[in-house]
């Protein structure tokens, strides 16, 4: 009986052990991958960035470029946040964007690309991978001019390689368009409008549900399965049309960045849906985000 | 598009989900979170070793001037990290790591 009992207490102190264990290996991992506080790093021009980092510390670094121009980095959370496990990951509004005020005539391609020069010298990354979404990866792939500071490039649906100049690529542009407006014009689209009782116009709708109907189209655009809508972020509030257009205008007449991904030293993923239907144009400005 | 392009470039490795649009990982999240995560392994050094100057690298048997990292996971050397030897940027070299003197090439 004796024995017993001394058994028992040892069974049971040994579970409490265990679970004490546990509880401080979960802080302790908690602590490890908790998002910091937010902060702001002020840049020239009296801008300021809105910085968001998250992650583990202690893994490598990767700088997350939003998409837009004018979109702004809450909605890529979803997309990147499991590599909080293994990575430090930034996210940041870009100037201009939701939570990074700038005025309108500081903001442009090149300064976007001195904004990542900013963070990585504020917050000593050393060298990055970088992953862009949308037009985020076409700054992803400019900032190569710093290969010295990129350890390599993730590109999430990036916009036109290059700008068509020889007829087969001119030809291909055509395609993808004319494959970009029948994506918007699908009837799945409409047949969702339906199913939420949205396929009406104008007055009919409240406000709110015109909001639905917005966002709809909105996924419609981005995604492909429209009955996802709910999940589908960004826009209004979170899209800034004139930091987005500024930002646009200031793009080159036309770039080629076949070239030196064929030459370049690091390495580049890029991760494509079958059915990414955007617009690819220099003077097509992404629907939000 | 851009499918085409990206063809035939040795240091692109391109990954396209199944019925997924502009926001993939709303439609293929599974797919996405999986791509990501081979694309991020594949750039960064998740096992990374520090080589000090008295080791030597051979990448499929040739002398290699070690840089900072090797990539034990990917088996394969960092490609920014290649500028001494462009053998080293080609997945699947083999490597191996043995103590010795730079001198001794």
């Amino acid at each position: 009986m004796e024995t017993c009992r001394g058994k028992l207490t040892a069974v049971r102190g040994n579970a409490v052990c265990v679970f004490r264990t546990a509880v401080l290996v979960l802080a302790w991992t908690s602590a490890l991958f908790l998002e910091q506080p937010d902060s702001y790093l002020p840049v020239a021009d009296g801008c300021r960035l809105f910085v968001k980092e998250l992650g583990d510390s202690r893994g490598p670094t990767a700088i997350v470029l939003h998409g837009g121009f004018g979109a702004e980095h809450s909605y890529l959370l979803e997309a990147v946040g499991t590599l909080a496990k293994s990575y430090r990951l930034v996210l940041f509004d870009q100037r201009g964007s939701l939570r990074s005020p700038c005025a309108a005539d500081a903001i442009s391609i090149q300064k976007h690309l001195d904004e990542i020069e900013s963070l990585t010298a504020d917050l000593n990354l050393g060298k990055v991978v970088l992953i862009g979404h949308s037009r985020g990866a076409y700054l992803a792939l400019a900032y190569q001019q710093h290969p010295a500071k990129v350890a390599g490039l993730v590109l999430l649906g990036p916009p036109s390689l290059k700008t068509p100049s020889d007829p087969d690529d001119v030809a291909l542009l055509k395609k993808s368009d004319d494959a970009a407006r029948a994506f918007l014009q699908r009837p799945a689209i409409m047949l969702q409008l339906k199913r939420e009782g949205l396929e009406a116009s104008g007055e009919t709708l409240t406000s709110r549900q015109k909001s639905f109907a917005w966002r709809i189209r909105l996924a419609g655009a981005n995604v492909y399965h429209v009955e996802r809508w709910r999940q589908v972020k960004g826009g209004q509030a979170f899209f800034s049309q004139t930091s987005g257009n500024t930002a646009a205008k200031s793009l080159p007449a036309s770039w080629d960045f076949t070239d030196g991904l064929r030459s370049t030293a690091c390495p580049v993923a890029v991760i494509l849906g079958s059915r990414d239907r955007r617009p690819r144009g220099r003077d097509e400005q992404d629907l939000a985000p | 598009m851009n499918r085409t392009w990206l063809r035939d470039l040795p240091q692109v490795r391109l990954t396209v989900l199944k019925n997924a649009g502009h926001n993939a990982w709303i439609d293929a999240p599974k797919e996405f979170d999986q791509a990501l995560s081979k694309a991020m392994t594949w750039l960064t050094l998740r096992a990374t070793k520090t080589l000090t100057m008295n080791q030597t690298v051979r990448v499929d048997g040739d002398l290699w001037i070690p840089r900072l990292y090797l990539s034990m996971a990917g088996k394969h050397l960092h490609p920014c990290e290649t500028a001494f030897h462009p053998s080293a940027a080609r997945p699947g070299a083999r490597l191996s790591i043995r103590p010795g003197s730079l001198n001794g090439r």
